[in-house]
């Protein structure tokens, strides 16, 4: 047993790499281990195998090490030069699907060669300590990538925006010019999304925060300020706003003015 | 395919690169002996890379050409379909089909958005593998190949090419394998390596431009110096390699047959002014920049940035300089020393690949650097270990780890690459919906920073219409701050600011400006134009007199 474990562990574990990806995508299961299984079966598997194929570690023509981490680069071949063909012969609103499926195919060929090889000879495979050290910490890396990815999502979806308006409800920009010791009205205009955005925080340029509930039938509310500016010049006022329902985002708008004496 | 039998034949029972022969008696390389230690360097040097490429996803660190691939990805997946076009932001992706079709690949496999695929640290795990298996072969040491490899991988002046699915990031990898299955090929003549080789080089066609012609260089320069070894020799050297001009002829013509890069987009830029311009850039790195090439809007790295990294490729390329004028004079002087070194047609190989690449970016308006900082460390540690002294070897590798290291704490410092520093998709998203809502035409022109036009180009995808990118020249970005009497910066549709960003302003082709968040008084004060959107992190505007 131990024998014959040692043949054919390697092709058993990407066996079970081949089943256990056509398995997620059959049923479009996404998360941490579809990130570790799709990264092995598809950088990985081809080159291994046809690595396998090709050199015979018996005869210490590329040592396991060197095998597994040369297996990267050679499947990114086989994967373009497939995905290429596939390309060429496919109809354009399948191609997706064929490349998955050609590269599939390919892997359980060789995979059945190989087995068809290891049968005939004495060779065995990778040194299965390395080789299931080495598979399961890549795996193990590449599905924390996925929690690292959507941990922080980058292309998350703001529910809310800032802008400025003037008293008539008409937007303004910057620069204005203003007398001093007079006051100014303004109105914060905030736009949301009224399906996702419940709630936000305002923190305007002096006082205290305002907590603000959206109702959900309007997709804006408009925020009535007054500032009075005691130093002539160019000022700055800043408005923050914080979307507690979007992990925290934070928008801010900048009123400049020209204050005259 | 057939058996090659060649002269070299009966070396063919050489299995391994032969470092002791180089080395002498010093028993600290063979390889057998550090073996042991192999699956712990392995490990320390995935796990180092893999965090620091977690690092780099987590404050979406990105080139910003990538963009259009995330776009095309994106697109792709929505049409279900792969179709290249001849016009618009994805017509140059149409030369390297390959990378667009491995991106889709993966994506699909792995169940990841293009959003969250742009991100991942795939690149710094791949590399960081293959690198230090390559140089654990040819340095036959996993401590130095593992200082080395760290080197590179956390190198913040690669890092947004290398780390991620940039094409570097794919291309380098295969690259590496090229290199270690090329060497064996010429020792043994097998089948096997020349069936590899053969799949490595069709497909790194269709990668990226750039890696293709590095094998190609690095197989010629091989070949070239075996030969110029055998010719050397008074009589058949022990050398066990055989040249294969054969294979970089047929190398060559695949490139020019099918590469259409050179005819597309290479030789329309070759003229005498991009020459000079390249002349001036390079000596800009000793500190010379004049002024032609720079002006008060250029953005300036900080000092200790610009120092560091000249140092770094001095300290790179001196003992490379010095290794070669020692290998030259050995031409004359001992002749057998040189015929018989077994590791004089890698190095040669490679330093043979670094000039031609660098003249060839100089005729595209910049001197490379690329390839001296990316694989000539390599060389300058092999020219080192001449010297037999563990301590200068060990020190000038751990010398280039700690340059790196360095870097990682200046750039943070400098907030040239700082978390939020910028703006994410999300922050862009409310700013596209109202582009989109205000415009009626499939498309417009955008007058922006790379960076930001690739996040617009991105969210395009869900929508009608896409914007195409007006890159900054010095005059827009004058014209745009209301700085100088210009002339007018022409017809473009919009004017798109990105008002958090202390990045510098990106344009096409080596053109740096200052972040435009600098200047957002003169914008505002800008009688030309009319700011017609602002959110706080965008801002939109348009010309005087542009219809809306």
């Amino acid at each position: 047993v131990s024998r014959l474990l040692k043949r054919t562990a390697d092709i058993l574990f990407i066996a079970l790499v081949i089943i256990l990806q056509n398995v997620l995508m059959g049923f479009h299961i996404g998360g941490p281990i579809r990130y570790g299984i799709g990264f092995v079966f598809t950088a990985f598997v081809p080159g291994y195998l046809l690595l396998s194929l090709l050199f015979d570690s018996r005869k210490n023509q590329l040592d396991s090490l060197t095998k597994l981490c040369l297996s990267f680069p050679v499947s990114y071949s086989i994967a373009i030069i497939i995905g290429m063909i596939a390309n060429e012969i496919s109809s354009s609103s399948v191609q997706s699907q064929i490349q998955a499926i050609t590269l599939s195919l390919l892997s359980i060929s060789l995979f059945i060669l190989l087995m068809m090889v290891r049968s005939k000879t004495k060779e065995t495979g990778s040194h299965i300590g390395i080789f299931s050290f080495f598979l399961i910490s890549v795996m193990v890396i590449m599905g924390g990538t996925h929690l690292l990815v959507n941990s922080h999502p980058p292309n998350a979806q703001t529910h809310t925006s800032l802008y400025l308006a003037g008293e008539d409800g008409g937007r303004i920009y910057p620069p204005q010019q203003a007398p001093k010791n007079t006051p100014i009205h303004i109105q914060l205009g905030v736009e949301y999304d009224g399906e996702k955005a419940k709630r936000v925080i305002i923190r305007p340029p002096e006082g205290s925060d305002v907590f603000l509930d959206l109702n959900p039938q309007a997709q804006e509310v408009m925020i009535p300020f007054t500032i009075i500016p005691s130093t002539s010049g160019y000022i700055q006022y800043t408005w923050r706003l914080i979307d507690p329902d979007n992990a925290g985002i934070e928008r801010q708008v900048d009123f400049w003015v020209v204050i005259h004496e | 395919l057939p058996r090659v039998s060649l002269p070299g034949e009966k070396f063919a029972h050489w299995r391994k690169f032969d470092i002791e022969e180089i080395t002498g008696k010093n028993k600290m390389f063979e390889h057998p002996e550090s073996k042991k230690y192999d699956i712990v360097w392995f490990m320390l040097t995935l796990l180092l890379s893999s965090g620091f490429g977690a690092y780099l996803a987590y404050n979406n660190i990105t080139d910003p050409f990538l963009y259009y691939d995330i776009a095309f990805l994106k697109n792709t997946q929505a049409i279900g379909s792969l179709n290249f076009p001849d016009s618009g932001p994805f017509a140059s992706l149409g030369l390297a089909p390959g990378r667009q079709i491995l991106m889709i690949l993966l994506a699909n496999m792995l169940g990841a958005t293009p959003g969250n695929f742009q991100f991942m640290p795939i690149g710094a795990i791949v590399i960081s593998m293959t690198m230090f298996v390559v140089y654990r072969h040819i340095l036959g040491s996993p401590s130095l190949a593992s200082l080395l490899t760290l080197y590179l991988v956390l190198n913040l002046s690669h890092a947004s090419a290398l780390y991620s699915i940039f094409a570097y990031a794919f291309g380098l990898p295969i690259f590496l394998c090229f290199v270690i299955l090329s060497i064996q090929f010429l020792r043994e003549r097998n089948y096997r390596d020349y069936f590899v080789l053969l799949i490595i080089y069709i497909s790194l066609n269709f990668i990226h431009y750039t890696m293709t012609v590095w094998v190609i260089l690095f197989i010629l320069g091989v070949s070239i110096t075996v030969g110029l070894q055998r010719g050397l020799a008074k009589k058949q050297p022990k050398n066990f390699l055989t040249p294969a001009y054969y294979l970089a002829t047929a190398f060559i013509v695949f490139f020019l047959i099918f590469n259409n890069v050179l005819y597309d987009s290479y030789l329309p830029l070759v003229k005498y002014e991009t020459l000079d311009s390249a002349t001036q850039r390079f000596f800009a790195y000793f500190f010379y920049k004049p002024e032609s090439i720079t002006s008060q809007f250029t953005y300036d790295r900080p000092i200790a940035i610009d120092l560091l990294s000249t140092l770094t490729l001095c300290f790179i390329l001196m003992p490379v300089i010095i290794g070669i004028i020692h290998d030259l004079t050995q031409m004359v002087v001992n002749r057998k020393k040189l015929t018989e070194d077994k590791m004089l047609p890698l190095i040669w190989g490679i330093v043979f690949l670094g000039i031609f690449d660098a003249l060839s970016y100089s005729l595209r308006g910049s001197i490379s650097t690329k390839s001296f900082s990316m694989i000539f460390p390599l060389i300058s540690i092999l020219y080192l270990m001449r010297t037999r002294k563990r301590v200068i070897y060990y020190g000038v590798a751990m010398v280039f780890l700690a340059t790196s290291v360095v870097k990682v704490y200046l750039f943070y410092n400098e907030a040239y690459v700082i978390p939020e520093n910028g703006t994410r998709y999300r922050d862009v998203m409310m700013s596209s919906k109202w582009i989109q809502s205000h415009t009626e035409e499939q498309n417009y022109t955008m007058l922006s920073d790379l960076n930001l036009y690739g996040k617009y180009l991105v969210l395009s995808i869900d929508q009608s219409t896409r914007p195409i990118l007006r890159a900054y020249t010095l005059n827009d970005f004058q014209w745009v701050i209301n700085e100088g009497g210009l002339d007018d910066i022409g017809e473009q549709d919009i004017i798109a600011v990105d008002k958090k960003s202390y990045q510098p302003t990106l344009s096409f082709v080596w053109q740096i400006y200052k972040p435009l968040s600098a200047y957002l008084a003169n914008l505002y004060n800008n009688p030309h134009l009319n700011v017609i959107y602002d959110d706080g992190l965008i801002l939109l505007a348009t010309k005087v007199g542009t219809r809306e």
